[in-house]
């Protein structure tokens, strides 16, 4: 990777670069404020009352011990198998529609279809969801259901990440490697499947994020599936002892969410 | 191909490539008439045209990436290939725009097609080594392609393109993305690389110096067709047609008619005056009353030397400074006429005599699309 330093130039002058950095902070602190607050307190031996002392390792030790531990746990495992499910389902279903999308020859209008999606309130298709799927065809609702709204959820930006590289991908060179003697499936795992990895990546990526982080659609579409999001959100809306033990739990998985984005952007940038 | 023991010498001989009858079209345009074209082992044939006239695309055909609309014949080395896919024809092209696999190093580049054909890799590099130092890019095994100039991307294109040992290398405009000097640098190349490997080249350009200076034979292109066929020379001094004059290079081309014929040369009334010239199309093809075109290039139009062959009174224009030479216009009886002087004459009259041999004037009938 090439880094260059740019000297401001156009709109960007030194002093408008100074508002745009300062600007920058103030945004970092906004987004990180609140969650640093929920760390702090999570030690804290009486985190309700917002103090964050005296301190303890209490609510760390009761979420592992036994009968605490079954209760997380098991929704822990939920959301991160229909994660993954919906990471790989929505990529390979991106990547085929992504790479239909640049041979078509009107496509904006089946972009703007499918992109649509994003901009509707997600309990309006948590609803929409449940009432077309167990009113009108009477299906369970489960596992599987909540699968799909995931997807359909992930599925637009999925297919984002894949149109940025497949949009930029010069088809001549699948001529070249077929004049040099590629058959159709070597062209697509020599050629052109590694220029597209990037999109891929991220799309993989961000469509398990947004899967393990949705509540909206899914307190329609559970049925008596417990993720771990609704998990957080009932024990924390409820006047229980469980309460303290959340802010440990939130402190956990966003420690873990912190080093899978880690991870995520060493291989998004090591490919350049 | 009757007897059985004269396959072997009669397709040591036979043609590499024999195409009849290609037709092709994008939607309701025909860009593709009726081609046929045979060509020899080991020649170097050039496709020549202006813009649009179908050379790409012919091109793209023989390669197999393309399907062509209809088809009589298409035999690669004896074999048909009419239905072949590209993956299975044993040609290869090396594109305008290079085609380089971003991702992969120079190496990894020209080793593709040998990985392809499962060849084990110490023997894949060998050769890869063997053929970047024939194309003078010794040591550039593990360069990336974005660390390249591109007359040396151009180069990793031609050695990626000859490893695999085609029966054509096909080249579509090479040299059109290089700087004049390069480009002069890369023709001496191509025509060594073709000695040293013996491959067939067909190359596409639309430079005519280009084609005269590189090809064994020049195909001219016009329009989906094939206008004339034949070595440099035959092309260069004896095009049979206006546009083939034209595209060669004759800065002047007149129109007249036919007066009469006395052996090669062909007498021709143009706009009252009557010049001499040398038939290129078939004797018999022309009859007096014809209208023919007659063309001359510009450095054989003399001024005023002892008036014999074709010489009429002559008002001169202003010169036009072309760095190696200056053309000047001439108003004749005939037309504007240039005459082509390495130094700016002196004293030349503003009224002159102007003079050119008939050997050097050619005539042909016009085509249709000439007489209007
Ligand atoms: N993929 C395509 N779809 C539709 N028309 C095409 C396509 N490719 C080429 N054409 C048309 O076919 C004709 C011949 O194109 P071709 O590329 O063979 O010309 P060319 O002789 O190679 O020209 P150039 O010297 O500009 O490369 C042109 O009129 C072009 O517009
Ligand atoms: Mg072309």
């Amino acid at each position: 990777m090439i880094r260059r330093h740019y000297q401001p130039a156009g709109l960007f002058t030194r002093s408008s670069s100074l508002l745009a950095s300062s600007l920058g902070m103030i945004a970092i602190v906004l987004l990180y404020l609140p969650i640093a607050g929920l760390a702090l307190l999570s030690f804290s031996a009486q985190p309700l009352r917002g103090i964050p002392w005296p301190f303890t390792f209490e609510w760390y030790g009761a979420l592992v011990a036994g009968e605490t531990a079954s209760k997380w746990i098991s929704p822990l495992l939920t959301s991160i198998s229909i994660g993954i499910l919906v990471s790989i389902a929505s990529t390979a279903t991106a990547l085929l529609i992504g790479r239909a999308v640049p041979t078509l020859r009107r496509s904006t209008g089946l972009l703007v279809a499918y992109l649509c999606v994003i901009v509707l309130p997600g309990i309006l298709v948590g609803v929409a969801v449940l009432l077309f799927y167990r009113v009108l065809l009477g299906l369970t609702t489960g596992f599987w259901s909540v699968f799909l709204v995931h997807f359909i959820w992930a599925l637009p930006f999925s297919l984002l990440c894949i149109l940025i590289v497949t949009l930029r991908f010069d088809r001549r060179l699948l001529d070249a490697a077929e004049d040099l003697g590629a058959s159709k499936f070597r062209q697509f795992i020599d050629i052109e499947l590694p220029l597209l990895m990037p999109g891929v990546m991220a799309s993989l990526f961000f469509s398990f994020l947004l899967s393990f982080n949705e509540l909206p659609r899914t307190l329609y579409a559970r049925g008596s599936v417990v993720t771990l999001p609704y998990y957080v959100w009932t024990a924390s809306s409820s006047h229980s002892s469980q309460v303290s033990l959340i802010y440990a739990l939130s402190s956990i998985i966003m420690v873990l969410s912190f080093l899978v984005t880690l991870v995520a952007m060493r291989i998004l940038n090591k490919r350049e | 191909m009757e007897g059985t023991p004269a396959i072997c010498a009669e397709s040591a001989r036979s043609p590499i490539l024999q195409l009849g009858g290609v037709w092709h079209s994008y939607g309701a345009v025909t860009v593709l008439h009726n081609i046929s074209l045979h060509v020899e082992r080991g020649e170097f044939l050039t496709l020549l045209g202006p813009s649009g006239s179908g050379k790409s695309t012919l091109l793209r055909i023989i390669a197999g990436l393309e399907n062509p609309q209809k088809v009589a014949m298409m035999l690669l080395d004896g074999m048909d290939i009419t239905w072949a896919p590209a993956n299975e024809r044993n040609v290869s092209t090396v594109f305008q725009h290079f085609a380089l696999f971003p991702h992969m190093s120079v190496g990894e580049n020209v080793e593709y097609s040998l990985k392809l054909r499962r060849i084990p890799a110490p023997e894949r590099r060998r050769r890869a080594e063997s053929m970047l130092s024939l194309v003078r890019l010794t040591g550039k095994y593990d360069r990336r392609i974005y660390q390249l100039s591109g007359g040396e991307r151009q180069r990793v294109a031609l050695a990626r393109s000859l490893v695999m040992g085609p029966d054509i290398l096909l080249l579509d405009e090479p040299l059109g993305a290089l700087d004049e000097r390069l480009r002069l640098d890369m023709q001496r190349e191509l025509i060594e690389l073709r000695r040293a490997t013996g491959v067939t080249f067909i190359l596409v350009t639309h430079s005519q110096e280009e084609a005269v200076s590189m090809s064994d034979r020049i195909a001219l292109m016009r329009a989906g067709t094939i206008e004339q066929l034949g070595s440099p020379n035959d092309l260069f001094s004896r095009p049979q047609t206006e546009f083939a004059a034209r595209f060669m290079g004759f800065e002047n081309v007149m129109h007249g008619i036919l007066r009469a014929k006395r052996g090669d040369l062909a007498e021709v009334d143009v706009g009252g005056a009557t010049l001499l010239g040398r038939m290129v199309s078939k004797s018999a093809a022309m009859n007096p009353g014809d209208r023919v075109f007659a063309a001359i290039r510009a450095e054989h139009v003399e001024v005023d030397c002892q008036r014999t062959g074709n010489s009429v009174t002559a008002v001169r224009g202003d010169p036009i400074y072309k760095g190696r030479y200056y053309d000047i216009p001439f108003s004749t009886q005939l037309g504007t006429l240039i005459a082509r002087f390495g130094e700016l004459p002196v004293n030349l009259a503003c009224k002159t005599n102007i003079t050119f041999s008939p050997e050097r004037c050619v005539v042909g009938v016009l085509g249709p699309e000439g007489i209007h």
